[in-house]
């Protein structure tokens, strides 16, 4: 995978203006969420792209694959049954089943869309990132992108 | 990239820019201006433009009592209708979706006509904002800081503004961050020091600090007893912010400040006294070229000497339920409406009006004057607010306005608010033991994300009523009773409720009042009862 999205926990506020963007290119139906977390915190997740998915491990119609060319899982909505396997495989809860076509929806990274992910492209706190995976190691991951959240020093 | 129609986001005083990806004349969504000043970040709201413009609700027609009618009849109609009464009878109002231009033109028909000076509708706590001069501030100087002093929920409200300072936190380590609220948000969570004062009683708070860093002799105490604050946070405060740059930001919301007046004048005074903060004050639009308050003219149109009222507005009186009755009044109502009427309101006559998007023309905002573009095409059978005017047989120079505000509070007056707020009760009758609390937040808006209306309750409060996450309440106040949603949430103290002023129902539980010396409408936190039901 050439690049991935990443948030600094030190910078979102909450404001919830990536799922609004997503919400825009994706026909109202945003494919990335605000997880409240134990009350204390609320995140925004989008698919990981994980090396080894689940989803598409847990998908009987192979609607959900990796792509070893870009290296996102890729969602073919036209093979999909709207069995929902993987929305119960994911590990981080990030696949939901879309409210009229009863198929499940993922995040794509809006490859449509020639400058990046529009959820980065609206972050108001400059917290999503769209950063290559070689700069990936550069990134204070201990410092600024977990650690150092208010709400989680709280607790 | 090719060239995309670009405007100014309307939602708020920041003014920030936005494009739009269209395929012919179809507004496909909201895009990004990498190049603008706020570098295509946008808000929740900002994000929600585009739905403004193609929203499934969107009228395209004007209405004559229910009926749909064509445009030029319309017009004809409400030239005729006001023939009717006596020039001296007749109100005409606008709000903040007018441009400069247009309020000038609106000014000039008007005066022509003889009828009563165009009348602003904006509800307290933004129309504070129309009271003293604002400095015109810069998004440079926000990152440039060393502190920053926000007094409410600024990042649940406009998260542009608020992305920069948490990036000014984010690159330097010495940034430091205060926050005065009521109860926990997110703009709290981040904060180096929370003061949490007593719900609606933030300008009380402010007075004092203002008072404190001034040196002038004021009784502290008492201050920080009925703002429910250590005596010390004063001088906590005050050494975070004496001798330093930074911003303070004030982002408060309807019902949630007894006397947003106080607020904003202290505030004003505050920066005046440390001449390295700045202000910055975050909120609704507000008009940019004020006359007279639409609110200042209630007891006349309640006596019955206005008989007519025509706003030439979008949000009026959508916004505002609790004119209702107060309208029924009038014998002739007549508003521009962006979308379909719900029937709340049975107006006469409904005009359907351009988006300010769909406009072009100069507003004011944060940043100084911002120019709408009116790349986007109107929707079709819709006009913007001056092609009404214009169409109407209105004077072609437009009357010319003092671009500013009014007066700013004086010394006296702020001590005056401050007293009164120091002995002021709500009005409460018995089993009404929770305060009611509003809160504007950009998520929500428009209600793309969810129809549901929802009250916030602390968890002692929940378990007390016996009401678990998600499950509906009843909660009654002096205005009315709405069904709600329960949302727990942590931050929110024991006896407080909090509920949204964007959702129309919860907005309909505060009452409307009149603020004495300013005659602006004012909505303020107001005591109600809630029932498991």
């Amino acid at each position: 995978m050439e690049k991935v999205i990443v948030l600094d926990l030190d910078l979102c506020c909450g404001c919830e203006s990536c799922r609004a963007a997503c919400m825009q290119s994706h026909h109202g139906e945003p494919r990335i969420r605000h997880g409240d977390i134990a009350g204390e915190a609320s995140l925004p997740s989008a698919c990981r792209h994980c090396e080894d998915p689940l989803c598409a491990a847990s998908c009987p119609t192979d609607a959900l694959i990796k792509d070893e060319k870009t290296g996102l899982v890729v969602h073919r909505p036209f093979l999909c049954v709207g069995c929902q396997s993987c929305t119960f495989a994911c590990p981080f809860g990030v696949i939901q089943q879309h409210l009229l076509r009863h198929i499940t929806v993922k995040c794509d990274y809006c490859q449509e869309r020639e400058e990046g992910p529009r959820c980065v492209a609206s972050c108001s706190s400059f917290a999503l990132k769209y950063i290559s995976v070689d700069e990936l190691p550069k990134v204070p991951v201990n410092d600024r992108f977990i650690s150092r959240s208010a709400s989680w020093r709280r607790q | 990239m090719s060239k995309i129609p670009r405007s100014v986001c309307p939602f708020c005083n920041l003014g920030c820019e936005l494009g739009f990806g269209v395929n012919g004349r179809d507004i496909r969504g909201v895009d990004y201006v990498s190049d603008s000043r706020n570098e295509g970040r946008l808000c929740a709201k900002g994000n929600a433009a585009a739905e403004i413009a193609n929203h499934r609700k969107r009228l395209y027609h004007p209405v004559i009592k229910g009926k749909q009618t064509s445009l030029a009849e319309a017009i004809g109609y409400l030239r005729q209708r006001l023939t009717d009464f006596k020039p001296e009878e007749v109100l005409v109002v606008y709000d903040a979706s007018l441009t400069s231009e247009e309020i000038g033109f609106l000014a000039a028909w008007a005066r022509e006509a003889g009828y009563e000076n165009p009348a602003y509708v904006t509800f307290g706590p933004e129309s504070a904002f129309l009271y003293g001069k604002l400095p015109v501030t810069s998004v440079e100087k926000i990152t440039t800081g060393e502190y920053a002093f926000i007094v409410g929920d600024a990042f649940g409200q406009d998260s542009v503004i608020s992305g920069y300072i948490a990036k000014a936190k984010g690159d330097n380590r010495e940034f430091r961050y205060i926050v005065v609220d009521a109860f926990e948000t997110n703009t709290s969570h981040f904060a180096h020091r929370f003061v949490q004062v007593r719900p609606g009683y933030e300008g009380l708070f402010l007075y004092g600090l203002y008072k404190h860093v001034a040196n002038q002799k004021v009784n502290l105490d008492s201050i920080a007893e009925v703002c429910g604050v250590e005596a010390s946070s004063f001088e906590a405060v005050a050494a975070m912010i004496r001798n330093k740059d930074g911003i303070l930001v004030n982002a408060p919301a309807r019902g949630r400040s007894f006397d947003p007046f106080l607020t904003h004048a202290a505030v004003l005074k505050l920066s005046r006294t440390l001449e390295r903060m700045m202000y910055l004050p975050l909120g609704p639009r507000v008009p940019g070229r004020v006359t007279r308050s639409f609110y200042s003219y209630l007891p006349m149109l309640m006596g019955g000497r206005i008989k007519a009222v025509v706003s030439f507005g979008a949000y009026f009186p959508w916004g505002q339920p609790q004119l209702k009755p107060v309208l029924r009044k009038a014998e002739f109502v007549a508003a521009g409406a962006l979308f379909i009427p719900d029937g709340r309101f049975e107006l006469e006559l409904v005009l359907p009006m351009a988006a300010e998007i769909e406009k072009q023309g100069s507003i004011l905002t944060l940043f100084g004057e911002a120019k709408l573009t009116g790349e986007l095409p109107a929707l079709s059978g819709s006009l913007a607010a001056g092609e009404y005017i214009k169409r109407l047989g209105g004077p072609m120079k437009p009357v010319e306005f003092r671009v500013g505000n009014h007066e700013a509070l004086d010394e006296a007056a702020i001590d005056e608010r401050a007293e009164a707020l120091l002995s002021y009760k709500a009005k409460r009758r018995r089993g009404r033991d929770y305060l009611l609390v509003g809160t504007q937040s950009a998520i929500g808006f428009l209600s793309i994300f969810s129809e549901e209306d929802w009250v916030k309750l602390g968890p002692q409060d929940a378990s007390s009523l016996g009401v678990k996450d998600k499950e509906e309440v009843g909660v009654e106040t002096e205005q009315g009773e709405a069904g709600l949603i329960v949302k727990i949430r942590r931050g929110i103290p024991p006896g407080v409720a909090v509920v949204s002023t964007n959702h129309q129902p919860s907005l309909a539980l505060f009452e409307l009042s009149t603020d004495s010396a300013t005659g602006e409408g004012l909505l303020k936190p107001s005591w109600s009862r809630i029932w498991k039901k």
